[in-house]
């Protein structure tokens, strides 16, 4: 497959806009569709596209022949459907944003022109010939909804004639994130089919959103007050954009009568959906709430960056190296948590989810680029092409989690061309690191904390609910390795130094000469190594593969992470032998001895440092609720006093109470956040414990009057959190810039030593 | 939290719940797909800490470890840093040169070599350190390394003794040793010989040499025994070797005895020399061998100095640099403080317009909306003449038109002060300028003006305030904070509460900053947020700064006295006589929508406590039985809300024929609930009389008909009373007023 080039070639051939679907087309829409399209070609035997590809681009024969073939009913290997000729269209199927049915062979030498169903339809739609997308769509849906209804247990076995029936009756709907389909109470005046997205069926009471089913492809819902009559008991609310089918509340009740157990058979499914879906929610129930909070966008994301909080050791390098590549960081390392279990493991990890794009099935920001800047891969990468970008911020406007910013645009960077204005920003947003092998954040992770996964597939809770095959791609192999290398160089050090330090203390060592000498040279061989570990990590280009067509399917891993080990393991082998070279003091009147001491400093920053790795982030992802960065805190900590006092006003007498003498002391203590380090406990066991002791203090008293002490209770908890957090973060953070500032030291005073060494030595 | 026992009420038939969320915690709201996800402004790409906590590390380690090689250079330790340690007292004394002893040729002769050219070629007169010293396993230095633990007592005539070692000098008690000429006995320490002796055996010969009683002293214990180069006499030949060839022992050579600097000292009284040496050894222990040195520390510090140096600079840079700008009083350009004086309409290039939304998505007015891809004005009416749209198009498809000049705008100068009645200043919405971010920047703007006229003007007299605002909106708490900075006297009066027109929001609305690089001053915080996110800011401001606002106070009216003072008269709202107050200056901060307009018809007053005229909380209003009048966005929104309650009952009164106004999304929310049977809709229908139980609506052809509608709660919403007349009365002429307008206006009772 082609990538869509914005390079500008001749013209298109006048076989392709004499084409049905684009015949009549100004000049303007022609100009746009031949930038924001691309002429492919094709030997004979290549493929255009397989059947099953995701694509966003439909295609007209400019010359040459190009087979369409597909599995039919019954078959087990493709055959050939038609051949278009030059002039026709193929891969229509795209503008109703569905899979490819057919694969597209070349049977000649054959050129074709590929064109942005989104440009082509606002081409079509400016020049007032809507319709023709129109009906093409509209014969298109009905196939769609055709083989949906073929493939669904329900209507599968109904005969030909009532699908007709059902077909001419049926409405297409389509709804966007938050459109409610109807409203509790409403009259129900039809049955809903998902043929697309998701659907929650919920209830709204005192300020409490409760969902009772998510529904998804397939799924029929408001059918039981249709039969039963009355009114809607529930709202039904689109999670995400979907696209619905309606059947009028009369041809379901005709087709009712023709098939009298289909309203059992539509209870049973629905019972066993429920059972189902309240199986997987309830069995975590601490768990799961995160994904299902949150579900709409773990639904839509092909590919999800997360950080594994526990892991992550908030040294921002991923911000950083992205930074470094692409000039803006497209990775902003704030965000919700959610707290999922991945692959096979069984464990729960707190995972990030980072303002990063997480190339949607359905891109939003996509559909609606005016100028077709925005692009798919057929591997499903989402990317904007500079060439084309104006700039409008529509993508920006679009995307539901902020993962697109507007940014200046590099002087020397690609523009649209032949407008009068300047184009001064560009749109930015992460794609992968696609003209590269990986990554640069989850390459330049240290930790490999940071990686990419497919919830639908990879989270295990999502996948059961979607009633995905669970994919193992996400597992990471908890690597032994960073111990092996601690374990085998102290093992390796330890005897080095202590040797080194009794032979010295009795004379047979001296740094000057022989093996003390030998240890002070691999010693110093040992800081250049560790100096060279901060040069490729800081260098993201070096270790940035460019990337040689198509990606290989492994995991993308860190290439950073083995350098740390490596620095950590030649770290404490220096040690080692910079104490078997000369004994550790405070610096006497040698270059040597301040090297050693500075050394020593350095190390000790470094250890301490190391420890604060291993051991800060799995506490600090404790009492994390949202990962924040350090400049976050302060806004933070307003928003929550701000909550604060919305909550409380208007509660009982007893709540205020209940805050005076109880939570404000427990805010405002400050100990606090200490001890809620010192426990080790979750924010959610923290809330517990301070709820069990004012129910112990009340014993029992209150009942009614206590709403809303929950809320508060969670708001006061997170307002001990946060200095907590900001003091681990600290640790985390301050200790590196010591660690450089000592090593900088060391290094200087290395160099001053070894040319004083040279210089004495004969 | 999958809440199982907290969904009491699920419908029989219907499905537990799966999962609850608490809507009041933002982050639990992701729940409830409610929200809209298409913002309106667009995020911008900012360098968060992540990428900037490195910037300047790399240069400030270059400069550290610059610093610290300099520092080390510039400073070398004595000797210098080749040196294993300064040279010890006599050497230092007889002021030898490196050279000296290093020679040019130091590959073939080691400096150790060079002892004999000055000592004399005399070895050691034990067998086993000759033999050593002859094998060459053993030098000079062995024992007496020259820089670094070299120790020993001088003895010179008429002085006292001296006791040294390397970087330590200690002046001993009188010996009874009385040295006719100067003297140096050096004292070998433990540290030389612990390489083959062992220390601690006592069979080892050395134990004989050592002092139990300085075990303590480690490597620096003197070795006590003196007759390692003893010979029978001083007249005889010292054994001497040659130093270029140590197994070619010779006999005594006079030549060389005379010229070393031992033989010197060989004389007769030596054994006297040395008693006294080991009683100054054994009196002045040296335990530390070399002095501690600052010197080290320079270096390191001077590096860690470069080092925090070069960050503290670039990042205290980058600080002050912000500060500086945002400090720095915006100058605000002239068209964002006064509305324009002439219609302007923006026109759509249909041929370029590429349909992004950028401009309907910056109008704060709705006057453009996107039809078949592009662009088009869809209520010129409506618009404000800001141009935001035409600053957001990204490719020039809109430009600006102007038209015939605005008539409803007020006289003001450049100042914001009405050019009719000096001393009445005007702020906000008021001024016919639209946005909140517009209505800060004139309060403050407006106030800064006020304090340079009142520095001309005479104090205040009496119970007089400088200043009066007029309005607890935006602009008034803008200027009110201003006021409380500059150090007027100042107060704020509101008929409502503070910012009451925000708090009429509906639940959960985005207020949004329009995207415009344009300084906020003052310390009013906007920025894109909900409603109850802004509000509780600006309460929090008002609260801290202890703004003086007397809310629940309406004015009545304005005039300026014959001394050149404003009385206000104002009364409480509930009721209670009016009361006059008197300022210098005026500042009406009253904005645009001024009082809502009502019904043309007289409504009871027992059921004036049902009649509203803003919906600030639908909830409360579930399962009632409510009629909107009107049907703008406003009303729309409204009946929308209140339909979306359990068990309400909402009717929709209007007197159109079909929806005329009024944006997409909610036209057609409105028909699907309408389609649902949740709102009743009356077009041509006009409210007749509102009797304690129902509304006589009657409904003109086709279709004429009279309908009695039952009510709980009637919301009318049939747009607003622009405050001309409240501004005419206080002496403001709007432009469409003309020249020939008189002042009589201004005289009280007017």
């Amino acid at each position: 497959m082609t990538e869509l080039s914005a390079a500008r070639s001749a013209p298109w051939p006048a076989s392709v806009f004499d084409a049905a679907v684009l015949r009549g087309i100004d000049e303007r829409a022609r100009r746009e569709i031949e930038s924001a399209g691309a002429m492919i070609h094709r030997a004979a035997g290549d493929v255009v596209y397989r059947a099953g590809d995701a694509g966003d681009t439909f295609y007209i024969v400019a010359d040459g022949k190009i087979a369409l073939r597909a599995v039919k009913r019954g078959d087990d290997g493709e055959s050939e459907l038609r051949i278009a000729e030059a002039g026709a269209s193929f891969g229509e199927e795209a503008t109703i944003g569905a899979a490819r049915g057919t694969s597209a062979i070349a049977v000649t030498k054959s050129v074709v022109a590929e064109i942005p169903v989104h440009v082509f339809r606002r081409a079509i739609g400016r020049a007032g010939k809507g319709e023709v997308a129109e009906r093409m769509e509209r014969a298109l849906r009905r196939s769609a909804t055709r083989d949906l209804l073929c493939t669904l247990a329900l209507t599968r076995g109904l005969p030909a004639q009532s699908i007709d029936l059902l077909l001419d009756a049926i409405e297409h709907r389509s709804f966007e994130r938050g459109e409610v389909i109807y409203d509790q109470g409403g009259a129900p005046l039809e049955v809903w089919l998902v043929a697309e997205g998701l659907v929650q069926i919920q209830t709204e009471e005192d300020e409490r959103l409760h969902v009772r089913a998510y529904l998804s492809k397939g799924d029929f819902f408001g059918d039981v007050e249709v039969l039963e009559g009355g009114s809607r008991r529930t709202t039904a609310a689109a999670s995400g954009p979907c696209r619905l089918l309606s059947i009028p509340a009369k041809a379901f009740r005709k087709l009712v009568e023709a098939h009298p157990d289909l309203p059992l058979s539509l209870r049973r499914l629905a019972d066993e959906s429920h059972v189902r879906q309240r199986a997987i929610i309830g069995q975590r129930p601490n768990e799961t709430q995160h994904l299902f909070r949150d579900l709409y966008r773990l639904q839509v994301a092909r590919s999800l960056l997360v950080i594994d909080l526990s892991e992550c050791v908030r040294c921002g390098h991923c911000a950083w190296a992205c930074e470094d590549l692409y000039g803006v960081s497209r990775l902003v390392r704030r965000g919700d948590k959610v707290v999922a279990r991945v692959g096979q493991g069984d464990a729960p990890q707190s995972l990030l989810l980072p303002s990063s794009c997480q190339h949607c099935e359905k891109p939003a920001c996509l559909v609606d680029c005016p100028t077709g800047a925005i692009g798919r891969d057929p591997d499903g990468e989402v990317f904007i092409r500079e060439a084309l970008c104006t700039g409008c911020g529509a993508c920006a406007k679009a995307c539901p989690w902020e993962n697109i910013q507007m940014a200046p645009r590099a002087p020397d960077a690609p523009r649209p061309s032949g407008l009068a204005s300047e184009y001064a920003d560009v749109a930015v947003k992460c794609d992968e690191c696609r003209s590269y092998e990986s990554p640069a954040c989850v390459s330049a992770c240290p930790t490999g904390a940071i990686f990419r996964l497919s919830p639908s597939t990879e989270m295990a809770d999502l996948a059961a609910l979607f009633g995905k095959k669970k994919s193992e791609k996400a597992e990471r192999t908890s690597s032994p390795g960073v111990w092996i290398y601690l374990v085998s160089s102290a093992i390796a050090a330890i005897p080095i130094a202590v040797v080194g330090a009794v032979m010295r203390a009795r004379g047979v060592f001296s740094p000057g000469y022989g093996w003390g000498f030998s240890a002070g040279i691999v010693a110093a061989l040992g800081i250049v190594g560790l100096l060279v570990y901060a040069v490729p990590k800081r260098m993201t280009r070096l270790f940035m593969k460019k990337r040689d067509g198509v990606r290989t399917e492994t995991r993308a891993r860190s290439r950073v992470k083995p350098q740390f080990h490596l620095h950590l393991a030649i770290g404490i082998l220096t040690l080692g032998f910079s104490i078997a070279h000369a004994p550790p003091k405070l610096p006497a009147a040698s270059a040597g001895s301040a090297l050693s001491f500075s050394f020593l400093l350095t190390s000790l920053l470094g250890v301490l440092t190391a420890i604060a790795y291993f051991t800060i982030p799995e506490r600090l992802a404790r009492i994390e609720r949202s990962a924040a960065l350090p400049e976050d805190f302060r806004d933070a900590k307003k928003a929550l006093l701000d909550r604060l006092y919305r909550e409380i006003s208007g509660r009982s007498e007893l709540v205020k109470k209940v805050f005076e003498r109880i939570l404000l002391p427990y805010t405002l203590s400050v100990f606090g956040p200490l001890l809620l380090v010192l426990s080790g406990r979750r924010l959610r066991e923290e809330e517990n414990r301070l709820r069990t002791h004012i129910d112990g203090i009340l014993e029992g008293r209150g009942g009614e009057r206590l709403a809303g002490l929950s809320s508060l209770v969670r708001i006061v908890v997170e307002l001990r959190a946060l200095p907590a957090q900001r003091f681990l973060l600290r640790v985390l953070r301050a200790g590196l810039i010591a660690h450089i500032a000592t090593f900088a030291l060391a290094a200087a005073l290395l160099v001053v030593h070894v040319i004083a060494a040279v210089r004495l030595r004969p | 939290m999958s809440g199982e026992e907290r969904s009491p009420a699920s419908p029989p038939g219907e499905h537990k719940t799966l999962l609850y969320a608490n809507l009041s915690d933002p982050r639990e709201r992701t729940a409830d797909p409610r929200e809209i996800g298409r913002a309106r402004t667009v995020a911008r790409a900012v360098r968060t800490s992540d990428v900037t906590r490195f910037s300047a590390v790399f240069a400030a380690t270059i400069v550290g470890i610059v610093a610290a090689v300099t520092a080390a250079f510039v400073l070398p330790p004595p000797g210098g840093h080749a040196a294993p340690g300064p040279l010890s007292r006599p050497h230092a004394n007889a002021g030898l040169e490196c050279s000296k002893c290093h020679k040019a040729d130091e590959k073939k002769s080691s400096a150790a070599d060079s002892c004999a050219d000055c000592h004399g070629a005399h070895g050691s007169v034990r067998s086993g350190h000759a033999r050593m010293l002859a094998s060459r396993a053993m030098r000079c230095s062995t024992c007496h390394p020259i820089h670094q633990g070299d120790q020993g007592v001088t003895f010179s005539p008429g002085k006292q003794p001296v006791r040294f070692a390397p970087g330590v000098e200690v002046e001993v008690e009188q010996t009874s040793y009385f040295p006719p000429r100067s003297v140096t006995v050096p004292i070998v320490t433990v540290g030389a010989c612990k390489a083959c002796h062992s220390i601690n055996e006592p069979r080892d010969p050395i134990a004989r040499c050592l002092s139990a009683a300085q075990r303590n002293l480690g490597d620096a214990q003197p070795i006590l025994c003196f007759d390692e180069h003893e010979i029978a006499h001083p007249d005889d030949a010292l054994p001497t070797f040659d130093p270029r060839d140590p197994r070619l022992r010779k006999p005594g050579n006079p030549n060389t005895r005379s010229a070393g600097v031992c033989s010197a000292q060989h004389t007769t009284d030596r054994a006297v020399a040395w008693a006294a040496a080991r009683e100054a050894a054994i009196n002045v222990p040296v335990t530390e061998a070399r002095k501690a040195s600052g010197l080290p520390w320079i270096w390191l510090g001077s590096g860690i100095a470069g080092f925090v140096a070069v960050i503290a600079g670039v990042r205290g840079a980058r600080f002050l640099k912000g500060r500086f700008r945002s400090k720095k009083p915006g100058t605000v350009p002239a068209e964002m403080l006064k509305p324009a004086a002439q219609k302007r309409l923006p026109t759509i290039n249909t041929q370029t317009c590429i349909g992004c939304y950028a401009c309907v998505d910056a109008c704060p007015y709705n006057v453009l909306e996107v039809e078949r891809y592009v662009a088009v004005v869809a209520r010129p009416e409506a618009c404000c003449g800001l141009v935001l749209c035409a600053q957001r198009c990204p490719n020039g498809s809109l430009t600006i038109a102007s038209g015939e000049t605005i008539g409803d705008r007020p006289r003001l100068s450049d100042n914001l002060e009405s050019e009719d009645t000096p001393g009445l200043y005007l702020a906000g919405d008021v001024t016919g300028l639209p946005l909140i971010k517009n209505a800060i920047l004139q309060g403050a703007h407006a106030v800064s003006r006020i304090f340079e006229a009142s520095k001309k003007s005479p104090g205040v007299k009496g119970d007089a305030v400088d200043l009066l605002i007029v309005g607890a909106g935006p602009a008034g708490i803008s200027a009110a904070l201003r006021a409380k900075e500059l150090g007027l006297s100042y107060e704020v009066i509101e008929q409502g509460t503070v910012a009451q027109s925000i708090q009429n929001f509906p639940r959960g609305k985005l207020v949004f900053d329009q995207p415009l690089d344009l300084p906020v001053s003052g310390p009013l915080w906007l920025k894109e947020s909900t409603k109850e996110e802004l509000l509780a800011q600006w309460l929090r401001i008002v609260r801290r700064e202890q703004l003086a606002v007397i809310e629940n106070t309406r004015m009545l009216g304005v005039h300026k006295r014959d001394d050149g003072l404003f009385s206000i008269t104002t009364e409480p709202r509930d009721g209670g006589s009016a009361s006059e107050r008197r300022a210098r200056f005026v500042l009406l901060a009253i904005g645009q929508r001024g009082s809502p307009r009502r019904l043309p018809i007289e409504i009871p007053e027992e059921v004036e406590d049902r009649v509203f005229y803003h919906l600030a909380d639908a909830r409360s209003f579930a399962g009632k039985t409510a009629i909107v009048v009107g049907l703008g966005d406003v009303a729309m929104e409204t009946a929308i809300a209140l339909a979306r309650q359990p068990d309400t009952r909402v009717s929709v009164v209007y007197r159109g024929d079909d929806f005329s106004r009024g944006q997409g999304r909610n036209i057609q929310t409105l028909k699907r609930l309408v389609g649902d049977g949740k709102i009743s809709l009356y077009f041509r229908a006009n409210v007749q009389s509102i009797a304690p139980r129902h509304m006589t609506v009657s409904i003109a052809p086709p279709g004429a008909r009279i309908e009695h509608l039952p009510y709980d709660a009637v919301f009318v919403m049939i747009g607003g009373v622009a405050p001309w007349a409240t501004l005419r009365a206080a002496g403001v002429r709007t432009v469409g007023d003309g020249e020939g307008a008189t002042r009589t206006l201004l005289s009280p009772g007017a």
